[in-house]
Parts: structure tokens; sequence; C-alpha cells
């Protein structure tokens, strides 16, 4: 485990969870299915998403050693991936937060923002797709493979989906069609979550340096993957329980459900950070 | 382009790490940081022969500081450019441009980048190219007791000793073509060994 990495730990799963969520907002914003006060409330619950991506960046500096020089982080625009990810989340921060503070306040038209919002969803995906190809550096062999890429988009998925069903609830949606598909979508991901965590912890039996085997850089795994997936089934049995009574999910019962897998996914990322290698010594 | 590089000879080095105490001496250099390392690989085990068991235990010594690649892992990674191949080859971070992110030192094979708590920058092995400007020697070069690091423009010291780049713990040349030849130790196993371990992890 690499707690000596929380500042890229918080980042990269804030970040995550922010575009998750974000993409399956804007999708409902841009579908049109809402009422107009369901639009204003929901962009007013839409606040704590810019918060928890204005505190992944917050956290990010936190893991420079000479942070007010944080700007030379896109110097090397086009050719170093980290660059081209500082980029691409602060135009998604700016789009996507420009978009938002025009809704709050009414301001523009219709069609701005609706442009405004697809190009920061867009922004998004460009934002994920630059985190990935961060970590895919051909001398670190255990970050070097598809667990990387499959793991980061599980987090959007897992948490970003629960987040956006929190907002949604806070928001008194009357998507109701929206709170079964969210969960259900959600318990896919976390069974697919699941097996790749055991088809990971299998590879890594065969990734070797001369002094490093993968397989034994962490020496709790078992214990930390167990309480990893026991918070990631807890979540889930919250985000179910509106379903199996037939209620409407509360923020109350949503609240601790993405704290939980919060920290789940933390957790996991933690492992993930913990099991860099490179290919020498 | 010029491209200096080092010439470590395996078979000679007996891992006193004078190398590794010069050159921490002449950059002054904190505990826990190394611009040059002495990595020492060991292993063995007990063989049969007949009715007799025989220990087939090695150990050799391979001091590693920046190999000044041609295609540096650490140069690509890099956000700020501060990590940068200067037109003599020498691979350098810029002190002042560095945000001390770390990346370099994710990506190097060769445990090269250092950071500097106190600085918070990174830090490494600059090939001294201020001394060899002045047609001097790298300090540890000049250091070493059993004259096993020779320093040179890496086309002559492959025309002396040949191309080897090659030997555990080290990784494969492939990767990122290091400007290193090493003349191998009689105990040599190959990059892709699994036999042997570290034997000194806390001082590398």
């Amino acid at each position: 485990m690499a707690w000596h990495e929380w500042p890229l730990m918080m980042f990269t799963v804030l970040a995550q969870t922010s575009v998750g969520s974000f993409l399956v907002l804007g999708g409902i914003l841009l579908s049109g299915q809402l009422s107009l006060n369901e639009e204003t409330r929901l962009h007013k619950a839409m606040f704590f998403l810019w918060a928890l991506m204005g505190l992944g960046f917050m956290a990010s500096t936190a893991h420079l050693g000479s942070p007010l020089r944080a700007v030379n982080a896109l110097n090397q625009l086009g050719s170093s991936w980290l660059s081209n990810e500082i980029f691409f989340g602060s135009l998604f921060f700016a789009a996507g937060g420009f978009y938002w503070l025009l809704s709050i306040l009414n301001k523009g038209s219709v069609q701005a923002r609706k442009g405004l919002l697809a190009a920061a969803m867009l922004m998004g995906i460009v934002f994920m797709y630059a985190m990935i190809k961060v970590y895919l550096i051909d001398t670190v062999p255990t970050w070097n493979n598809m667990f990387t890429p499959l793991g980061f988009i599980l987090t959007m998925l897992l948490s970003g989906l629960l987040f956006a069903q929190l907002l949604l609830a806070g928001a008194q949606s009357k998507l109701t069609g929206l709170y079964k598909i969210l969960p259900i979508a959600g318990a896919a991901a976390a069974v697919i979550s699941l097996v790749v965590t055991v088809l990971q912890m299998i590879d890594l039996s065969s990734i070797n340096s001369a002094v490093t085997a993968a397989s034994g850089i962490i020496d709790n795994m078992q214990q930390l993957q167990l309480i990893r997936g026991a918070l990631m089934l807890a979540a889930l049995a919250l985000w179910f329980k509106p379903l199996i009574t037939k209620n409407k999910p509360t923020t109350l019962l949503l609240v601790p459900a993405f704290v939980l897998i919060f920290v789940s996914e933390f957790i996991a990322r933690g492992i993930f950070y913990g099991l860099h290698m490179t290919i020498g010594m | 382009m010029k491209q200096y590089g080092f010439y470590i000879d395996s078979s000679k080095c007996t891992g006193c790490k004078t190398c590794q105490l010069s050159c921490k001496d002449n950059k002054d250099l904190d505990i826990g940081v190394n611009f040059r390392r002495v990595y020492e690989y060991a292993g063995g085990d007990w063989l049969k022969e007949g009715e007799i068991y025989r220990q087939s235990v090695y150990s050799y010594y391979l001091s590693i500081a920046c190999n000044h690649c041609d295609q540096p892992a650490c140069t690509k990674v890099c956000p700020s450019g501060a990590m940068h191949k200067r037109d003599d080859g020498f691979v350098v971070v810029d002190e002042k441009v560095c945000i001390g992110c770390k990346y370099c030192s994710m990506a190097c094979p060769y445990g090269a980048p250092q950071y500097n708590e106190e600085k918070g920058h990174m830090i490494k092995c600059d090939g001294c190219y201020e001394r060899v400007a002045q047609g001097m020697q790298p300090v540890c070069v000049g250091s070493c007791p059993l004259r096993a690091l020779e320093f040179g423009p890496i086309a002559e010291l492959r025309d002396k000793y040949g191309t080897n780049a090659d030997v555990a713990p080290l990784p494969s040349s492939l990767t990122t073509k290091p400007n290193i030849v090493i003349k191998q130790n009689r105990n040599a196993r190959p990059t892709d060994d699994q036999s042997g371990h570290l034997a000194n992890p806390k001082e590398v």
C-alpha cells in the first residue's frame, strides 16, 4: 500500500468520480427529460461535483515538491502525458464549471449552454484517456497493462454512477427509471471489478524483474482486497435497498453508500500505486 | 551529437563504494540520495553431486549512476521539460524548472533520478559535465581504487571494450539504450535472471 501517494490517490479517484458522474448527468441534461424545476435543483446539487473536482486538483498539488511551479506541468504539452492530463483536466474543469455557472445564474442562451456542456463532456473523456496514458509507462510492467485502464474506468463507473445517483436524489429528480438502471449498472461494474481483481492478482505472478517480484511487493494484499471488496458490497447493499423496499432513494442512504464506495476505490488506488516497480532496479 | 558514457568493469569491482562516496562528497548529497549506487546481486543454491552437497553461492557488484541513455525513460515522461538531454549527451535536470512530481523516478528503470526533500525537486547524476568540459574526469571515475570505472566518448569505449550493456539486475538495454559498457563478472547472470536477489537494498 502506498499511503505516501495519498495526493495522487485522492486526485485520480476524485477526478474519475467527477467525470463519471458528469457524463451521466450531462447526458440526462442534454436529453431534455428533466422539467425546468428538476434541472434547476440538479444544477444546484452539481455544486458538490465541482467541489470534489476542486478538492482533487488541490490534492494533486500536494504531490508536487514545488507546488508554486505547478504551471510548469504544462510545458511538455503534446509529448508528456502528464502535461496532457493536467491540460485536459483543466479544460474539463473550466468548461464544465463555466457551464454550471451560466446555468446557475441563468445567463446565456440554452443552445450555447448545451454546446458548452457537450464540450465539457468531451474534455472529460479526453482527460480520462490522458490519465490512463500517464500510467502506461513501458518501463513499469505492473502498470503497463490492461488492468490500468480497466481499473480507472471501473472507478468512473462505480464511484461516478453512485455519485450521479446521489446528486439526482438530492435534486429530487423524478426519473424513476434511472433509479433502477443506475444501481443495476453499478452492480454489473462491481461484478466486473471483482473478476478483474482476481485476474490481476493471477497476472501479478508473471511479472518479475531480476530483483522484484510483483506478487510480493504488497505483503498484506489479501487483507486489503478483502476490506476493499467488503466495502464495495456494503455500498451496493445500501444502493439497492430502495429498489427492494420500493422506496425512493434518499440522500440519507446514498451519502453513506458513496462514502463506502469511495473508500473502497481509494484503497484500490493505494494498491495500484503500491504495485509500482520498474523492469530494472 | 556527442555522447559520453561509462565503462564498468564488474570483474574488478569489489563493492567498496568509494565511487558512491566521492560523488556524495563532491555533490554534497544527503543520506538516502546517491547519484551512483553499487548494487550487489547475489544468489546460489545447494547442489547435490552423488552423495555430497556443494554450494554455488555467488555475488557480484555493479556500480550504476545515470547511464545518460539514448532513449531516456525519464525525459519521455517529464511534464515540465526540466529533465532533458543536453547537446553533449548528458541527461540533466534543470533545477529551476522541475516541479518535483517524481514521475521521472517512477519511469527510470535504473533509479537515477532522485528526489531531494529539502529542495522539493529532483536531482541526479549530471555526468560531472562541468568537469568534463574542462577536460577532467567525473569524480567517481577518478576515485575508483580498482580502476573499475572509465569515462569517455561512448564510441571510443565501445571500440575498446565491446558493446555489452546487459547483466542482471539491469533491465534489457534495448528499452532505453543506456550509454554504458559492462565487462561482466565471472558470476554474471543475464538481464532476465531470477535466480539471485538484491543483497543490499538499503544501500542503493
